[in-house]
């Protein structure tokens, strides 16, 4: 009897922290999923048919990187109630505030681009054309923020979270070797020696992990959720769960073209999908649709973070908890962004792949200013109190950050300059 | 009520850019003089940060001229 009530107690007690984990879950999540944009998606395809199971160790350890540095957003978001944007002007002054601001709109929009890219691409599969795909994805992503609770958004945005899950059941029908994933993945190795190309996936990889527009985004979707201090802990949660998920994917999606494409030089995932469409169509069809959801979920994200930044710093009412009417300039700055970036797609003979290079360029600019302002307000007591960084935040995040800085600013170098790493 | 260009477009258009220059303008007074306390390692970490950025304006340039005198690298 007493085994029974202890057994029912911790149920119960399981079962609450389960509920509460839902009520709060979300920021950390989306942003860590849609952290798998399409761009990323082409990396690790990219990477897995290249490299096969060898580079999965290095994306495993990829998943901490995030960690740390998006859980700062959390603290920062709950502590001081603003964005990242509405924070450096107000820390740092007009200069460095319009910087970020600026490019992170510039880069933005760039990125959007690079998500329409992806979305046409993978619908373009199943014969649908582009102008209709940009049609349908501007008025459903307009549908989803207009309900005016960000509650209604963060859930529908979560179900496209789940829907980018689709790289496991992938993997499995490809039926990889498990014993050559533990292998040939699990321990750190350099497939082929240390060379240039090698560089470059490994710095490609690392900045498609860590972008301008998730440090923003993940701050003020936490404001925009009204997360309180009390609640950085399960915002650190969520985040962790996120980190999970992500590097999941990511692994999913390299043991897919690991398997099917090893030894073939991929340039996107579109491609692999169609060369998969041939010989496995379950498999490429996962992937086309993938490839399709991870380019909604970064657009949504993407073009939220821009709206989101230009409302709180020119103070028009930027929640996704007011309806159109009372947020009117929220929301046409965001639809702004999606129809402008949705209709470079549609332009005959757009340069589409000197924008998608160009968005390493210019996120080169923005990330290392982005986390450096990150790493100096959370060491301000004034501005954290209690939850300013403790010596081990430090340690881990100026660790982490000098390596962000130094190796996404070498990947931008080496995309304006292809020939530099041999 | 005849429709005038003069009215319609271009009074319209003064008027947002007006609006915008203003709120720019207001934007920069309120945030004028950075919040945060200058010590000495947030002084040399924004020290850092524009060199870095010069730095990278330098090489857009670069890339810019090479690609202008059609050279490459």
């Amino acid at each position: 009897m007493d085994f029974l009530s202890r057994f029912y107690f911790n149920y119960r007690r399981i079962i609450k922290t389960i509920q509460i984990y839902l009520l709060l879950a979300g920021p950390g999540l989306i942003v860590m999923i849609a952290d798998n944009d399409a761009g990323g998606i082409t990396t690790y395809a990219a990477t897995g048919a290249k490299f096969g199971y060898n580079l999965i160790w290095f994306l495993i350890l990829l998943g901490p990187v995030a960690y740390f540095v998006q859980e700062m957003t959390v603290r920062l978001g709950a502590v001081t109630k603003h964005g990242h944007a509405e924070a450096i002007f107000s820390a740092f002054g007009s200069f460095w505030g319009w910087f970020s601001l600026l490019d992170l709109s510039l880069v933005n929009w760039l990125t959007l681009v690079t998500e329409f890219i992806g979305m046409t691409a993978g619908l373009s599969i199943f014969g649908i054309p582009p102008v209709l795909t940009v049609l349908i994805v501007v008025t459903i992503m307009m549908a989803i923020v207009i309900s005016g609770r960000y509650w209604t958004w963060e859930k529908i945005t979560m179900v496209f979270c789940l829907v980018n899950l689709i790289y496991i059941p992938a993997a499995i029908l490809v039926h990889p070797s498990v014993p050559d994933v533990i292998h040939n993945g699990l321990i750190p190795n350099f497939p082929g020696g240390f060379n240039g190309e090698l560089f470059f996936f490994l710095m490609a990889n690392i900045g498609t992990t860590i972008a301008p527009w998730m440090i923003f985004f993940q701050q003020s979707a936490v404001v925009d959720k009204q997360m309180k201090e009390k609640d950085i802990a399960w915002g650190k949660f969520d985040t962790a769960i996120g980190a999970v998920f992500t590097v999941l994917v990511a692994v999913f999606i390299i043991i897919v073209t690991g398997t099917l494409l090893h030894g073939m030089d991929v340039e996107s995932a579109a491609q692999a999908a169609q060369i998969m469409m041939v010989t496995h169509p379950w498999v490429g069809t996962m992937l086309a649709i993938g490839l399709f959801d991870a380019g909604f979920l970064g657009a949504l994200c993407i073009a939220l973070t821009s709206s989101w930044a230009f409302g709180e710093v020119f103070g028009w009412a930027h929640s996704l908890n007011y309806k159109v009417k009372e947020a009117i300039w929220f929301y046409l700055f965001y639809f702004f962004a999606l129809v402008t970036a949705g209709s470079v797609v549609l332009i005959p003979g757009a340069p589409l792949v000197l924008i998608t290079l160009f968005v390493q360029v210019v996120a080169v600019t923005l990330l290392p200013a982005a986390l450096v302002f990150l790493i100096i307000l959370l060491n301000n007591e004034e501005v954290m109190g209690k939850y300013k960084n403790t010596l081990f935040d430090n340690i881990a995040n100026i660790t982490i950050v000098t390596c962000i800085i130094v190796v996404s600013s070498l990947y931008g170098i080496s995309t304006l300059f292809p020939k530099l790493f041999g | 009520m005849v429709f005038s260009i003069q009215n319609g477009i271009i009074e319209t258009v003064k008027t947002v850019f007006a609006n915008g220059v203003a709120a720019v303008v207001a934007i920069n007074r309120k945030y004028a003089h950075p919040k945060i306390t200058m010590s000495p390692a947030v002084k040399a970490s924004l020290l850092l940060l524009r060199l870095y950025l010069l730095f990278l304006v330098v090489l857009l340039a670069y890339k810019f001229y090479t690609i202008v005198t059609g050279g490459s690298m």
